[in-house]
């Protein structure tokens, strides 16, 4: 175990020295509750009338246990399980520690904020009002930063709290480091509600969508699985791992004292698996003879080399790449980027690449209104696939989509770690005498984008003026504040039209990073807030457009950005609505020949409306709105802002339109 | 619960003449074309808010989740026949939740919706460099 340096200015106390002095102390202080029943007693016997009846009657003395307390008071140490933990997330790289608190993890909390935050390499506590929140900040986290932070729930009532947003993060792809506190021997729960809050397997209840989970029975069986689960977490397909603590373990002192703590594991380099030889010269070949070849990258980049690759790769075969919402796989404004042509560019291709794709069915085949499949592709043309979640499936969960049949070459591999062979065998293969093809077969594509992008800026111009504001004036709106600054758009803008992607620049890994896994709502708010407490150390400037309803899934990460002063401009999209269950609703009404008249009940947020600014600032936020008046916007913007940029969140609420 | 009504579908070929037609008018002539003198179009926005048309195009047709309807709607056969048939996916309208009369009035309120500024004409849009 790394000794601690204690840096913390003004701590004359060190907290070793700390214990020790409590240990001194151990006897008087474990004297107050074992003694008042004892005085009690004594007063009642002594009293000339006998027992005082405003006192209460003494405990009457029963037979004696043989069973122990589960929490000895009486006795003190120098050395802590919890300690050791702290030590354990600190030595794999783990710098943030996000929980609601609970009393079955006291003993990791108690560590964290008096040895993890007070001793180098710091480890900060992030308090957050609802295990959904811990968990999708830690979604966040790691899609800009890539690695994992730890987050820490009850089993029982915290796990399902958090559940959510742990389907959300598997099927996302990413990794966290989870921890549930786990009352483990049953015979020393101190009350019935340590019994509600204990499970015999909580990890069970997660474990179709986390990637593994292990319950330690000691400190060294919970290092060795404390490494083995961010190796796990940490290699493709990144997922969120579970350790399941005892409580006990947590807080009582290391077996032996701290001499005698286990040695942790070393955390070797993760190495992702990649692409078979044979298959990647296939692949290569296939695309190297394609007419009209085309990439389309879903889940690809997972490091900022993954976006430098796919450009290497495009660029190489001066082929089109179509870049799904959930990754920042391409630089957006790159002449090959034709992600809004996908079907018109599939309908003529020979050859397709389909990295990491989420739902390759979907992608490949069209289904009409009645149901009926057709490919979307020309007969005889060929399809390859790079996919790393076809190492690690699993059942029960439907997040594979529907199987696409006619691939012919289906890679088992991360996309990523592929690319650098497949690159260089593409330019191997490649013959000198295709050059002119490929410049102008670019050149093509670079007047498509071109056209794209006019074309975006007149469908952005439709109902510019409007109020409720348009949601590409609310997108242009924010650009025309950030584009000087290095900024990192964390929401998803699928809700917005993806007007970013079509008239914002952005070639940095961190300027997009995708949606939320499983369309599970409630994702945006708090995981945004992750990503932005990753970009904090690094000074980039966070947005978050965040719509209304994802945000009452829980307002309270608005606390949690003020108390932990991280920076962050929230821009509501208010269009008082779950607007895509509205949509759906219409449409099921309107079959049925009902009409469309009720389908407000249940759906909209509105009577009353919420403040949104004015929640923020009861927060202790910065807030301005609701926002109505489109010309009002850009000086909203500019206030909340120059908040942003001093280190605070602001929230910004404009009342908007649907889409 | 309302009756049901049964609906005859026009064949395929049919849609994609009228749709066709309707882009092509669509592009700049359509104002007025088969505009209804007798319809409401102050009527017509209270049913486009009533019957739920701005949820996916908008409080004032500019489009969202779906696509633009004004201003210069596309003709209203067209129109009507995507409210009836619907080849994108939206809700189904049929003559039973929205009468031929209320069809007229919506298409002429939306034919009252002025064109905008262009994207020109919007220095946040234009001053925005088309790269490649």
């Amino acid at each position: 175990m790394t000794a601690p340096v204690n840096d913390e200015k003004g701590a004359k106390l060190a907290r070793r020295h700390f214990l020790k002095g409590a240990a001194l102390g151990g006897v008087a202080v474990a004297a107050g509750p074992v003694a008042a029943p004892v005085v009690l007693a004594q007063n009642a016997e002594s009293g000339a009338g006998g027992r005082d009846p405003s006192q209460p009657r003494p405990a009457t003395p029963g037979p004696r246990s043989e069973e122990t307390s589960a929490r000895d008071h009486s006795v003190t140490y120098s050395s802590c399980g919890g300690d050791y933990m702290v030590d354990v997330l600190r030595s794999l790289g783990i710098e943030y520690f996000a929980a609601t608190p609970g009393n079955t993890f006291m003993g990791i909390h108690e560590a964290v904020i008096n040895y993890g935050m007070l001793t180098q390499p710091k480890l900060r506590f992030i308090t957050t009002m609802h295990e959904e929140a811990s968990v999708a900040m830690s979604h966040g986290y790691a899609k800009i930063e890539g690695k994992p932070m730890a987050c820490m729930m009850h089993t029982a009532v915290g796990l399902q709290h958090g559940s959510m947003a742990i389907y959300n993060a598997y099927a996302d792809r990413v990794p966290i480091f989870m921890m549930v506190g786990a009352w483990i021997d049953a015979t020393t729960r101190p009350n019935a509600v340590d019994w509600y809050h204990a499970a015999s397997d909580g990890p069970a209840m997660v474990r179709d969508f986390t990637k593994w989970d292990d319950t330690p029975g000691s400190l060294r069986h919970f290092s060795e699985s404390a490494v083995r689960a961010y190796r796990f977490a940490m290699t493709p397909p990144y997922g969120p791992t579970l350790l399941a603590v005892d409580t006990l373990m947590q807080e009582n002192e290391i077996p032996g004292g701290a001499k005698a703590a286990p040695p942790i594991p070393k955390l070797p380099h993760v190495s992702p698996p990649a692409g078979e030889e044979g298959a990647v010269r296939e692949a290569a070949r296939l695309l190297v003879n394609a007419e009209h070849p085309v990439i389309y990258a879903d889940r690809v980049a997972r490091t900022p080399e993954g976006l430098k690759l796919m450009v290497q790769l495009a660029e190489a075969l001066q082929a089109p790449v179509c870049s799904s919402d959930n990754r920042m796989n391409f630089p957006w404004r790159h002449p090959l980027n034709q992600g809004r042509r996908l079907r018109s560019l599939l309908e003529d291709t020979d050859v397709v690449l389909a990295l990491e794709p989420g739902d390759p069915f979907s992608l490949f085949n069209r289904v009409d209104a009645k149901g009926n499949v057709r490919s979307a592709l020309p007969a005889g043309a060929h399809k390859i696939t790079i996919s790393s979640v076809e190492l690690a499936p699993k059942g029960n969960y439907q997040d594979l989509q529907r199987l696409a049949p006619g691939i012919e070459l289906a890679m088992a591999a991360d996309a990523e770690a592929t690319l650098p062979m497949l690159i260089e065998e593409v330019r191997k293969q490649m013959p000198a005498g295709r050059r002119a093809a490929l410049e102008a077969r670019g050149k093509a594509f670079g007047l498509a984008a071109r056209e794209a992008m006019e074309a975006a800026k007149e469908t952005a111009a439709n109902g510019w003026d409007d109020s409720p504001i348009s949601t590409a004036r609310i997108c242009m709106e924010i650009y025309e504040q950030v584009k000087s600054d290095d900024w990192s758009l964390l929401s998803p803008s699928g809700f917005q039209g993806n007007v970013p992607q079509a008239l914002w620049t952005a070639d940095k890994h961190y300027q997009y990073i995708g949606s939320h896994g499983a369309a599970g709502i409630g994702y945006i708010s708090p995981a945004t807030l992750g990503a932005a407490l990753a970009n904090q150390k690094y000074g980039r400037l966070s947005i978050s457009i965040t719509g209304d309803g994802d945000l009452m899934f829980g307002p309270g990460i608005l606390w949690t950005a003020a108390h932990e002063r991280i920076p962050i401009l929230y821009v509501v999209h208010n269009n008082r609505a779950y607007h895509t269950e509205i949509m759906q609703l219409q449409a099921i009404a309107n079959r049925r020949q009902r009409g469309i008249d009720r389908v407000h009940i249940g759906c909209r947020i509105e009577d009353p409306h919420i403040d949104y600014a004015a929640m923020a600032r009861s927060m202790g936020m910065h807030g301005e709105g609701p926002i109505e008046n489109p010309r009002d916007l850009g000086p909203a913007l500019k206030r909340a802002l120059a908040t942003v940029r001093k280190g605070e969140p602001a929230l910004v609420d404009v009342v908007s339109q649907g889409r | 619960m309302r009756s049901n009504t049964t609906v005859t579908r026009p064949t395929a070929r049919v849609i994609r003449a009228v749709v066709t037609l309707s882009v092509v008018l669509g592009a700049g002539i359509s104002v007025g074309f088969a505009a209804n003198p007798t319809a409401n179009a102050t009527r017509g926005k209270q049913l486009y808010y009533e019957t739920g048309c701005y949820q996916c195009h908008g409080t004032r047709g500019a489009g969202g989740a779906g696509p633009r309807l004004a201003p210069q709607p596309i003709p209203i056969e067209a129109f009507k026949l995507q409210l009836r048939h619907p080849r994108i996916r939206m809700p189904v309208y049929t003559d039973v939740v929205m009468p031929d009369a209320d069809v007229a009035d919506i298409y002429a309120y939306l034919l009252t919706i002025p064109k905008g500024r262009s994207a020109a004409e919007i220095p946040m849009l234009k001053e925005i460099a088309v790269t490649p």
